[in-house]
């Protein structure tokens, strides 16, 4: 993995892959929403709301997904001294956000009608709001230094002190009596059946190129960013002279 | 040992400025006296609600001397003078935890069964608050201080430690008032004490460490 830590290289590799990127989210976005809405069938409990499930499911795997990346690059970053790595938790912080608020909002549609509540304080649910206050925590910690590179240390250190976090999320339903639902995949197997798979696995692969396209993007912007910032002082060093 | 030294300079500090040990001790008392005020002074619902409310004033007491806490030492020089005479950064990290917990987690547990008794709490449940306020309050003053060496240097501190620190805290406030919720209903708490030590343990283990990091980051930046 250490020769993508250039950020040169990993450019390289980035604009290679976004335009399949593109082709992957558009084609599985399309498909697993066909799939989704009118090919699976209703849930003989839940009826049609059932299919809110496969926009909140994937949604809850790529907002820890992205917290995983986060505590992973911080990682590297704090190890390494790896710049890829603070990029890309950087970049991974505003999407996961994003995907977390999707997910809570998603459950809270579909709570109403089958709970009979929009919000309980059951550990799933506390536990991914908690996550919600990292990923914002993590944003501002960030940018309240007027050395950036400071900043980003910090924030990584802080990254990895809540990632303590991702463990009670995962088995927040095992270890608690809950009200949400036990996680689809256990060691006992898969709990859904396979028509109902199909678009779950179609959405799961089209969030996982809408996070990758948007972190492409981000990384891109902070590559570009940086460049800019250095070629300010170059130019003022060079009138100075 | 250095520990020891530093630990007495710095209570001999604490009670030259008594007033911020004070003011720590009234924040607590006036703001778990609003609770009756705004609740309503229901015997039943207080004496339910009495342990929640104590955790909770707990944590929120645990986080108001933060942002002064290592900031103080940082800004007039004294970490670098103890830095360079050679003092790790790890036991000046101790200090400040034990310090923060002396002036902030003591004064509450000792407070909080008189407290108790005004919130209508039985005797044997106030006896479990204040196990898991033993239990509890040290790993609030290590994550606390974590968040206030996390902070040294940033902009708007005042609204950052509450956003960093509550979060990590949570697990304690959860786990801290279920114990007596628990007791309440004649279940064994010890559950939840164990997974508190736990926590403690864990804390006391990475704290540390981080904070030395965090510090020595702000000094030689």
């Amino acid at each position: 993995m250490h020769f993508m830590a250039n950020p040169n290289i990993f450019s390289k590799i980035m604009e290679a892959l976004i335009p399949w990127v593109i082709v992957i989210f558009v084609f599985s976005g399309t498909l697993g929403l066909i799939f989704a809405l009118f090919i699976s069938p209703p849930d003989y409990q839940q009826g049609d709301s059932v299919r809110i499930m496969y926009v909140h499911v994937p949604s809850a795997w790529m907002a820890l997904f992205s917290y995983l990346m986060i505590a992973l690059g911080s990682l590297s970053f704090l190890i390494w001294r790896h710049p890829v790595g603070s990029l890309i938790a950087k970049a991974s912080a505003p999407v996961g956000a994003i995907f977390t608020i999707l997910c809570l909002v998603t459950g809270m549609i579909w709570g109403k009608p089958m709970w009979g509540t929009y919000w309980v304080w059951d550990a799933r649910l506390t536990s991914m709001l908690i996550l919600l206050f990292l990923f914002i925590g993590y944003m501002l910690i960030g940018n309240a230094f007027e050395n950036q590179n400071h900043g980003n240390k910090v924030a990584s250190i802080f990254a990895l002190a809540g990632s303590i976090n991702l463990p009670i999320i995962k088995f927040s339903v095992d270890w608690w009596n809950t009200l949400h639902q036990p996680s689809i995949f256990s060691m006992k197997g898969i709990s859904v059946s396979n028509e109902m798979l199909t678009p779950l696995f179609l959405m799961a692969i089209c969030f996982q190129s809408y996070y990758l396209l948007i972190l492409f993007m981000n990384i891109k912007k902070q590559i570009a960013i940086i460049k800019i910032n250095n070629h300010i002082i170059l130019s003022i060093s060079k009138k100075e002279k | 040992m250095f520990l020891f030294e530093l630990l007495k300079n710095e209570i001999k500090i604490s009670s030259l400025n008594r007033g911020d040990s004070l003011f720590v001790a009234i924040f607590f008392l006036v703001t778990i006296s609003l609770f009756p005020l705004g609740v309503g002074p229901d015997t039943i619902t207080l004496s339910r609600i009495a342990p929640g409310i104590i955790w909770i004033m707990a944590l929120l007491t645990s986080i108001v001397s933060l942002d002064r806490l290592l900031s103080d030492d940082l800004d007039d020089g004294t970490t670098e003078m103890l830095v360079s005479s050679n003092i790790d950064y790890t036991i000046i990290a101790l200090t400040k935890i034990i310090t923060h917990w002396l002036t902030t987690g003591l004064p509450v547990i000792l407070m909080a069964p008189l407290l108790g008794l005004a919130l209508q709490m039985q005797g044997s449940s106030i006896g479990t608050l204040i196990i898991s306020l033993f239990c509890g309050t040290p790993t609030l003053s290590l994550i606390g201080t974590f968040g206030s060496a996390l902070t040294l240097n940033a902009k708007h501190r005042g609204i950052l430690i509450p956003l960093l620190v509550l979060p990590l805290n949570i697990p304690i406030l959860i786990f801290g008032s279920s114990c007596v919720t628990l007791d309440n209903i004649n279940f064994d708490p010890n559950g939840s004490f164990l997974v508190m030590i736990g926590i403690l343990l864990i804390a006391i283990t990475l704290c540390p460490l981080a904070i030395s990091i965090l510090l020595k980051m702000s000094i030689e930046k």
